[in-house]
């Protein structure tokens, strides 16, 4: 874009003496240079009206019309694209006289007689000279509009950026977050958030390098956490989203360090993910009870197929707390180099400081001797004890007791025949519907496995009348599925199976009414027996009954309820 | 092969698994080499009891010689099922 393309330049002559006028232009022309000729002022300023990119004038100062002093002062050129540069041909060489040229806007002067080769020079080198300043000012231009094109944008992210993370944060008792950002955006986030059914979530990320790209991989692991967690996911399942998400659509050598931890107050469980980060520390009373060690990669380096989402589980301590940081922390540097230390940090601990991140920043600040850190900084306490008022009750509740927490009631039915039961999943659209509606992930699950199996039974053993009998028999399995493949076929109109759900309230509390029908004759599951270990068929019944509050098969067989609460 | 063989569970761990995951293990039965399978479930969500007769199944193959199977990362509904069903006994919980 700043390149000085070769070309010929335009100069414009102008001179009333026409024999000079045409050796200059001549001498002008043989060393490439086009010329344009004017013999009094008139003709040069019709000359600028008409040709465009004159690069230079030469101008004599006696003119028939005028001095050269007119041209100069006048709007054809004083308004001509560029200002061309001005060098003055005249015999006067006293200073005053030069003075005035030279403040009236000449650029350059050259006294008659005229030595050609010197006049050639000077006007190579104004032309160099003005291209060069031209060339300047446009890269300036350009460099201003960039600096401010930038910080525009910078102001945009940066809102958008701190629209999420407040959009995203969640203040709750028993969670502290220290956070010191080592540029306008943090390359490290912490959020805390409570699932729809009371889980505590916690996620502290720490993105590689800093600033505005640092920020931008962080964006998509906030939307996802937060939104995950209000569904109820577990964090197995959202580290692998976050994964997926930053191996697809961040450049590959940008990637998340992050731990994960959810804690599940009925269960009294603590689960931990840590990818690529220092220890998470479980601390009671100055001494450290746990410590789980980064047992994966960071997020985003792993493609899926390889991605390690296994969390480390603990019974929740009774007493003490959480502790998790960067590495941001244990490397800042004083001025001699060393790092501030994972030791040092223990050390700290030990201590019982009443406050222990006021300690830890406090001390830090005296380590570096100043507040600027070489990268962000963070560094957060979990009181389990304090989120979860009820942890002190001795009564452990139990996770299946937790009931669905909608108000309203509704009814959903769906009935399929025909080749449609071949090809729509009614389990799958109907888990979709709960999801919408904001049931919770795990009950979800559990409504999912009672449906799949009544859907099943009534499609394999009613409509199709396949025994299960044949699966016990060698690659039973196998040809259990081609058999039902092959009847599956020959389905007609007159076959169908229709599910209806049903919520109804209760003060809070409520039940799940799941009917399946089908077209089938009607049969009689089998009793599962207590080897249910070492049959292969008969478990769908005996799980149905264990996920349900109470179910019950309709005569003459082809219907059944079950009611989950 | 290794001593030690990890087979990944999909999301939803159901009959339309069936043949893919006969076609996971089957090299492993054959193989002296493999001591060891685990039932990697941290991407599990969904299962049904067709998955639990696999389960069963792929035990009554694999555990010839002593050899063992593991699950490893079933957490919250899918661990609770595969409790409820008592995979426990037959299987090691990690």
């Amino acid at each position: 874009m700043f390149e000085l393309a070769p070309k010929v330049s335009r100069i414009l002559v102008v001179d009333d003496d026409e024999m000079l006028n045409y050796l200059f232009c001549s001498f002008l022309n043989s060393r490439g240079m086009e010329t344009f000729v004017a013999h009094n002022i008139a003709a040069a300023k019709h000359l600028l009206q008409t040709e465009d990119s004159i690069e230079l004038i030469l101008l004599d100062y006696q003119l028939t019309d005028g001095v050269g002093m007119d041209l100069l002062a006048s709007s054809a050129l004083e308004t001509y694209l560029g200002r061309p540069p001005v060098i003055m041909i005249s015999a006067n060489e006293e200073p005053e006289f030069l003075e005035q040229c030279f403040s009236g806007g000449v650029n350059d002067y050259i006294i008659k007689p005229v030595n050609l080769s010197l006049l050639a020079l000077k006007v190579e080198a104004l032309i160099k000279s003005v291209s060069m300043q031209r060339l300047i000012r446009r890269q300036n231009e350009e460099l201003e509009n960039f600096k401010r094109d930038a910080e525009r944008e910078e102001q945009v992210a940066k809102f958008t950026y701190e629209y999420l993370l407040r959009q995203n944060s969640y203040v709750l008792e028993g969670v502290d977050i220290w956070l010191k950002s080592f540029a306008a955006f943090s390359g490290d986030m912490a959020l805390v958030k409570k699932s729809p059914s009371g889980h505590l979530y916690f996620i502290l990320a720490d993105a590689t390098g800093h600033g505005l790209s640092a920020a931008i991989t962080i964006m998509p692991v906030v939307t996802i956490f937060n939104s995950m967690v209000a569904k109820g996911f577990h964090i197995q399942k959202i580290a692998t989203e976050i994964n997926r998400k930053l191996v697809s659509d961040t450049p590959a050598d940008r990637f998340v360090a992050a731990i994960l931890i959810e804690i599940n107050p009925f269960r009294r469980e603590l689960s931990v993910w840590n990818g690529g980060m220092p220890p998470v520390l479980w601390v009671n009373n100055g001494d450290v009870k746990h410590k789980i060690d980064s047992g994966h990669m960071a997020l985003g380096i792993m493609d899926d197929d390889m991605f390690d989402a296994n969390v480390t589980t603990l019974d929740l301590p009774k007493e003490g707390f959480i502790f998790a940081f960067t590495d941001g922390l244990t490397e800042q540097e004083d001025d001699r180099h060393t790092p501030f230390s994972y030791d040092r940090v223990i050390s700290i601990i030990k201590q019982q400081p009443e406050n222990l991140l006021q300690e830890l920043s406090r001390q830090l600040c005296d380590h570096a001797g100043t507040e600027d850190y070489t990268d962000d900084v963070s560094a957060c306490i979990i009181h389990p004890a304090q989120v979860f008022d009820d942890l002190s009750d001795s009564t452990v509740i139990n996770v299946a007791t937790k009931s669905i927490s909608i108000s309203n009631r509704f009814d959903w039915s769906v009935k399929l025949a025909g080749q449609q039961l071949k090809n729509c999943e009614i389990p799958s659209l109907c888990n979709h519907f709960l999801q919408q509606l904001g049931v919770d992930q795990q009950l979800c699950q559990k409504i999912f496995a009672v449906l799949a199996e009544m859907v099943s039974n009534a499609l394999d053993h009613g409509v199709l009348n396949l025994p299960s009998s044949i699966k016990e028999g060698p690659d039973g399995f196998a040809q259990y599925f081609c058999e039902r493949d092959a009847r599956l076929t020959h389905l007609t109109d007159k076959d169908f199976v229709s599910l209806s759900l049903q919520w109804i309230p209760n003060n809070g509390d409520g039940r799940l009414v799941l009917e399946v029908e089908d077209s089938g004759e009607g049969y009689t599951p089998s009793e599962s027996s207590g080897e249910s270990s070492v049959k292969f068929s008969g478990r769908g019944t005996s799980l149905i009954k264990n996920l349900s509050e109470s179910v019950e098969i309709i005569s003459p067989g082809n219907k059944i309820r079950a009611i989950i609460k | 092969m290794s001593e030690l063989e990890t087979l990944r569970l999909p999301n939803r761990f159901d009959c339309s698994f069936h043949r893919q995951f006969g076609e996971l293990y089957a090299p492993l039965i054959d193989s002296s080499a493999c001591r060891e399978i685990i039932l990697d479930f941290t991407q599990v969500e969904y299962l049904d009891s067709s998955a639990l007769g696999m389960m069963v199944l792929l035990q009554k193959k694999f555990s010839t010689n002593n050899r063992k199977i593991r699950i490893k990362g079933a957490r919250g509904a899918t661990e609770e099922i595969l409790k409820m069903a008592n995979m426990q006994k037959i299987f090691e919980f990690i």
